[in-house]
């Protein structure tokens, strides 16, 4: 067990490209910590210098206190999970746990019966260990690849995307099966995704990068409802948050398709007449017909004309196109460029109780609950309102925790 | 996709299914996985087929949207097999053969890394062999974790290095575990293995070193030179260097080319297109025809003339012997290569020179030492139509 302490560290390339900007990160002992960013964010880089296949232009790396910068991989006692998973057929579970140890030729024959059980035990493999991997279910099967990483008793686990060349439905079960073994074994781990998915159902904290720059640390549901910037905004959440060009005037803020009376912490931060982007997420809007009474008096309801609607069963969205000033929209795009996102960023997309009847090409009246809204700064795109921004009730994507 | 035949080709686990077509005249290995994984890989292969490394062509991409998913089509290797098809056809425990196998998995590996490619799996069903003279030619099949970078720390390398170990250890434990070889046998399959680690570490040192020495004892950079020629290796370009601490000592800096010195001299005096492994085998028998020239003739016989009197009145008419002598499988290149490396053993094993004939008829027999690398020719014969093919049987 271990703590990381990522220390100003920076890795340039030959061009002087810095891929990881003066990142500063610790990670606790036993915490799972997520790297997530898009392509090119500098995420895999960033696990790289932990494990000790990308050298360090500066800064310092430590793990359980020592400086390790110097270290070869194999010295560091981390362990790649799913690095290789493949099973050997032949073989019996427990050799297929055991390999691994057998060629350290660091332990007796009973140690390593040790290791291996004590490993099944973890992972319920325990009635399996004498079959081969060919009568396991797929779930038992993964289980196995992890065993192997398990009885290596290192002092913490690394992920570099291993469920991204998976289908969705052994993504799923993967995704359960490591967030189970991870809370048994309270590992220290770091694990670096694209998918937001996996880093909000998963972390503990999540880091969120872009173009080698930390931009924000945080529990996941921290980064959902108090995002630093228009970046972490747009990255976290799916569907992603709604920016919305608007401009503070006359004690009121002027969306679109609304003007919202103003609230004192958007006066506080921004002045008179100045262009703002506001964030919203889907699951702020309801119908205005089905909201509880009890809240509904905290809110502000306003008519649109809904473009098409996508009804999921379990949800449903309405999506509204609406007009942005050239500036904003083409900020917008670049914004969507940065996210590696397709979102057509001029339409606002509003997610509704699976019983509304809002109808497609037609006009619906929708209710907002202006607390929930956020204030962006077009130009830094900082948060204007961050700490201020109700933490809502709406619940964060799927959690175990 | 047209309507082709689709067969069934026995080949190790996989992440994900490998299909193989036969269309126009040729064999095709397809493979399904997502997209976003199909684009890298078939990246990573057209970067190694630039940069002529030792690994299966890629010949298209095919993006299926309606399925989410993707084809990767690539070149079968001809020639080529799976290290199971060898062990599945040879006498229990043959170390020198495991010997070949990992040293061209060494060589692979060293190849790669010095073009900054990091394979990320690199295991035995990864891996396909080839026959050259009496060494192998391992090329990488999958490239799904591959990277290709300017350069590899040394980091990378040794967790790639220690990939292949524990990959290679487990392949060939889990084939023992197959044909119920006894398990006294795994100590030393897990000792060859990380054996691989020393072959791998001398390869690099060889063509990474950077010797000093004094001005007056330039002459070693002859020797540096020989040493990475005798190993295939070409050098392109030496330079030396003043160290600057002590002006009289000099740094050797050898840019390392292609891996086929033998290959391309043999090419060059002969036209002839082989491996490196073969070309070593053949231009030993062409110097040893060299050598008898000139004594017959009793002056000087320079190489190129012999090269051309070699061809004719030796290689060719012996290289149809022999290939037929084993049943025309595999190429009549390689089939003269075995001839040459049983001729030398039998006569070894009697003290004097056996002959060509005996060793033919050796050959035709397949009376030939059973750690031989001729003995490889094993996996040549066809495998003959089953009913239906197990995963893992060759």
């Amino acid at each position: 067990m271990a703590e990381i302490t990522i220390k100003n560290v920076f890795k340039r390339y030959g061009d002087g490209f810095p891929a990881v900007n003066d990142v500063s990160l610790d990670i606790a002992d036993g915490e799972f910590m997520i790297l997530v960013g898009p392509s090119g964010c500098g995420k895999s880089t960033l696990l790289r210098m932990i494990v000790g296949l990308e050298d360090i232009s500066s800064g310092d790396m430590i793990i359980g206190g020592k400086r390790v910068n110097d270290k070869a991989p194999r010295d560091r006692n981390l362990a790649m999970v799913f690095q290789n998973y493949a099973l050997y057929p032949h073989l019996s579970v427990f050799e297929n746990i055991a390999f691994p140890l057998r060629l350290q030729g660091k332990h007796s024959n009973e140690e390593i019966r040790k290791l291996v059980n004590d490993a099944a035990d973890t992972l319920e493999l325990q009635e399996h260990l004498e079959r081969k991997p060919s009568q396991l279910s797929g779930g038992q099967r993964q289980r196995v690849a992890m065993g192997r990483a398990i009885v290596r008793q290192a002092d913490a686990f690394l992920f570099d995307e291993p469920l991204s060349n998976l289908d969705a439905k052994l993504r799923g079960q993967m995704r359960t099966e490591i967030l189970r073994l991870q809370r048994r074994l309270g590992v220290t781990t770091v694990y670096v995704t694209h998918d937001q998915t996996e880093a909000m159902t998963l972390g503990d904290r999540v880091a969120v990068l872009k173009k080698g720059v930390l931009q924000q640390v945080a529990s996941p549901r921290e980064l959902y409802e108090q995002p630093v910037n228009l970046f972490v905004a747009g990255f976290i959440g799916s569907p992603p948050m709604n920016f919305i060009p608007a401009v503070l005037r006359d004690g009121r803020l002027e969306l679109p398709f609304a003007s919202i009376p103003a609230r004192p912490e958007w006066t506080n931060v921004a002045g008179e007449g100045q262009l703002l982007i506001t964030g919203i997420r889907p699951g702020s809007f309801e119908d205005a017909s089905l909201v509880d009474p009890g809240k509904a008096g905290r809110g502000i309801t306003f008519d649109v004309t809904v473009d098409v609607t996508e009804w999921l069963g379990n949800e449903q969205y309405a999506f509204v196109p609406y007009e942005a000033p050239t500036d904003i929209a083409a900020q917008l795009a670049e914004l969507a460029h940065e996210l590696d996102s397709e979102q057509m960023r001029t339409q606002l997309c509003v997610s509704l109780d699976p019983m509304s009847r809002v109808p497609a090409g037609g006009t619906a009246t929708l209710w907002l609950d202006p607390s929930r809204i956020h204030l962006f700064d077009p130009k830094s795109g900082e948060n204007l309102t961050r700490g201020s921004a109700m933490a809502s009730s709406e619940p964060v994507a799927s959690s175990n925790r | 996709m047209p309507d082709v035949a689709l067969r069934d080709i026995a080949v190790g686990p996989s992440r994900h299914l490998v299909k193989f077509v036969e269309a126009d005249g040729a064999l095709w290995a397809l493979k399904e996985l997502p997209p976003r994984i199909a684009r890298k890989e078939y990246s990573v292969l057209r970067q190694l087929e630039d940069l002529g490394l030792p690994a299966v062509r890629p010949a298209g991409l095919v993006l299926q949207p309606e399925l989410g998913s993707a084809i990767l089509v690539t070149r079968y290797l001809d020639g080529s097999w799976q290290y199971r098809r060898l062990f599945m056809r040879l006498p229990p425990n043959q170390p020198k053969h495991r010997a070949r196998l990992f040293d061209a998995m060494a060589s692979l590996l060293v190849e790669l890394h010095r073009h900054g490619v990091f394979w990320g799996d690199c295991s035995l069903a990864n891996t396909l062999f080839s026959r050259d003279g009496q060494i192998l030619q391992a090329w990488l099949v999958d490239a799904e974790t591959s990277e290709v970078h300017p350069t590899l720390s040394d980091g990378q390398r040794e967790l790639d290095l220690q990939i292949l170990v524990e990959n290679v250890a487990a392949g060939m434990l889990d084939l023992a575990a197959r044909l119920n070889r006894p398990p006294e046998l795994s100590d030393m399959l897990i000792a060859e293995a990380q054996d691989i680690q020393n072959r791998y570490q001398q390869l690099w040192e060889i063509l990474h070193t950077e010797p000093v020495f004094g001005f007056a004892d330039r002459y070693r950079v002859e020797g540096t030179i020989r040493q990475l020629n005798d190993l295939g290796f070409a050098v392109e370009e030496v330079s030396l260097q003043p160290v600057s601490a002590s002006p009289d000592k000099l740094r050797l800096n050898v840019a390392v080319g292609d891996r086929r010195y033998h290959a391309q001299h043999l090419r060059d005096l002969t036209g002839m297109d082989v491996g490196e492994g073969q070309a070593r085998s053949l231009l030993g028998d062409l110097h040893t025809y060299q050598g008898q020239l000139c004594r017959e003739a009793g002056h000087d016989v320079d190489e190129s003339t012999a090269a051309r009197l070699w061809v004719m009145e030796v290689a060719t008419p012996t290289m149809h012997q022999a290939h037929a002598a084993v049943g025309y499988t595999g190429t009549a290149i390689q089939a003269y290569c075995d001839l040459l490396e049983v001729r030398w053993l039998l006569s070894e094993r009697a003290g004097h020179d056996v002959g060509t004939d005996r060793a033919l008829a050796a050959l035709s027999r397949d009376v030939i030492p059973t750690d031989s690398a001729a003995k490889m020719a094993v996996v040549e014969i066809p495998t003959a139509p089953m009913p239906a093919i197990q995963l893992d049987d060759p």
